[in-house]
């Protein structure tokens, strides 16, 4: 069962056009990796998606209703939340406060608890945001979202910059909510992990749609191999 | 985080023991506590725009003249009782509160200061061109007092200060409400990161509009006791760089997104010019030179000293490793 389509989603910059004719489907429970290299419009479309910026061109259906893409707040509400590839949290408030306010937004009682278990931010409950390491600003700008019970998160660029370690941690916290049911697009550069963890993916270049299959499909995809992963990712 | 109940009870014991002290006070210190009490219910209602969403209106000025002026207008033209224009002169000014918050919410940062200012120049001059209305240059007099219940056996002066104190008292407890509510911590979240607020689903237009109309609401009251216990207003009570800059000062000074600490502000800049009323050449002096001294060394004003104090206090014995712990906003 498809959560979200996309009907030939585009947008145009003024003379630019920096996302063209995008049409896909993520599925119910998925996790959808979205690859391509700088500038191929993957964080465009994650804005699009979003409602942070309107499209010009194209629609959304989401979770059978069509008529998408809806301003942010729309977006929310209908359960469509998203990161920030430069994680966002409110650096001047305690952790408690964070989770605190994003959660007054959430239709039902956010599961707060679970969160702060999960993500283990109970040593820092306390400590100003501005104050976190870098892993643990990510995880609270992930449980920031998971906050609302998304029925659809888009996580933009979660593991840049984080150790091998601590990508491994953020790979078992994106599978576990998955695992509850949270369907996530995922935008990555870290190839590995997001081979690993997507079950379908797509590739996007230059703004326009350039593949969409199963991982392995994709690794065996001439076309990907010359655009983006290149002649090692055929052993890979 | 304090709950409402522990508040409300220490702010009722503050408040009585406050008028206890007043009925010992002579006729010129009462006045000093009025003008102090209405002045931090002002900087009160403002600091949970200024403070919580961190939006710098400047036409709070005017909207204290416009609560002032609806009170004396509804009072002496209208034949209204003080205990009618007190509200009405509230409702009226948040209103226009509500009008120019959608005009200046199109703008954010210096624009917003700026549209602000544009709007309090106009409301004063309104005050000095609408002479049928407001008395013009020359002021509004004659308008009458909150007349003391029969029943009450005190004098006009500790009665108005009684109203002064009590409107100090509702202001506080309803800014403590509002931050503590869903729309408070909307404002909080518009404050510290919009574009993330935006992105969790919350509410900004709505939390801020409700900002500006609660700050608005008891701009308006406090102007309408202003005018009552004067008995007179003149549109020089309410320009741009008096009063207006003045009510950032009480904030910043006191301590912003506090609510008490403005409290406090209010205090240190009520009692420093009557205190150096004997050098009045030297009064604006000193004024200026406590501005610069907090913004230099205590930025964060009497709340963040007290806080900070406090830290320290609890340092030895907890060692947290977190330093200061703001309030919880």
């Amino acid at each position: 069962m498809s959560l979200l389509s996309l009907h030939n989603l585009g947008v145009r910059f003024g003379g630019l056009r920096a996302v063209s004719d995008v049409s896909l489907t993520v599925e119910q429970g998925q996790i959808f990796g979205l690859l391509g290299p700088n500038g191929a419009g993957k964080t465009t479309l994650v804005n699009m998606i979003s409602g942070l910026i309107a499209p010009t061109e194209g629609s959304i259906t989401f979770a059978d209703e069509a008529g998408g893409p809806w301003p942010i707040d729309q977006a929310v509400r209908r359960g469509i939340v998203r990161t920030f590839q430069q994680t966002r949290a409110f650096l001047g408030l305690t952790v408690r406060e964070n989770l605190r306010i994003a959660g007054i937004a959430a239709a039902s009682a956010p599961p707060t608890d679970e969160l702060i278990a999960a993500f283990h931010l109970e040593p820092v409950l306390d400590r100003p945001a501005g104050d976190l390491n870098y892993a643990t600003l990510r995880h609270l700008g992930i449980a920031l979202a998971l906050s609302l019970r998304p029925r659809l998160l888009l996580l933009d660029e979660p593991a840049v910059g984080l150790t091998g370690a601590e990508v491994d941690r953020l790979a078992q916290l994106i599978r576990d909510w998955n695992g509850r049911g949270v369907t996530v697009l995922l935008i990555e550069h870290n190839v590995r992990f997001l081979m690993a963890l997507s079950h379908r993916v797509a590739v996007l270049d230059r703004g326009r749609l350039l593949f969409q299959g199963t991982p392995a499909e994709c690794r065996a995809n001439p076309q990907v191999i010359d655009v983006y992963l290149g002649r090692s990712a055929e052993h890979a | 985080m304090a709950r409402i109940p522990h508040i409300a009870l220490i702010s009722a014991v503050a408040f009585a023991a406050a008028v206890a002290v007043a009925t010992q006070m002579n006729d010129y210190l009462l006045y000093v506590v009025i003008l102090w009490a209405i002045f931090a219910s002002l900087a009160v209602s403002f600091d949970v725009l200024l403070g919580y969403t961190g939006y710098l209106s400047l036409a709070h000025g005017a909207l204290f003249g416009l609560g002032a002026y609806t009170g004396a207008i509804m009072t002496t033209r209208a034949g209204a009782g003080f205990w009618l224009a007190l509200p009405v002169a509230g409702l009226v000014t948040a209103g226009v509160a509500m009008v120019v918050a959608l005009i200046a919410f199109r703008t954010r940062g210096l624009y917003f200061a700026v549209l602000t200012l544009g709007i309090g120049l106009i409301g004063h001059q309104m005050f000095l061109v609408a002479s049928g209305l407001t008395g013009g240059v020359l002021g509004f007099a004659g308008i009458p007092g909150p007349g003391v219940p029969s029943w009450l056996p005190i004098d006009q002066n500790l009665w108005n200060t009684c109203l002064a104190l009590a409107l100090l008292l509702v202001t506080f407890l309803a800014a403590q409400v509002f931050v503590r509510s869903r729309l408070g911590a909307a404002c909080i979240a518009v404050r510290e990161d919009m574009t993330l607020a935006q992105a969790l689903g919350i509410g900004i237009s709505r939390a801020r509009l409700s900002a500006f109309i609660f700050s608005g609401f008891f701009t308006g009251l406090a102007g309408a006791l202003f005018a009552a216990i004067n008995n007179f207003v003149a549109p020089e009570s309410f320009t741009v760089l008096g009063t207006g800059f003045q009510l950032v000062a009480l904030v910043v000074v006191g301590g912003m997104g506090t609510l008490w600490g403005p409290i406090l502000g209010a205090a240190l800049l009520t009692a420093l010019p009557e205190a150096l009323r004997m050098a009045s050449g030297y009064s604006m002096l000193a004024y200026g030179v406590l501005l610069l001294v907090f913004i230099l060394f205590a930025p964060k004003g009497f709340a963040g000293l007290i806080q900070r104090g406090a830290a320290v206090l609890r340092r030895p014995a907890t060692r947290k490793l977190s330093p200061t712990k703001e309030g919880v906003r």
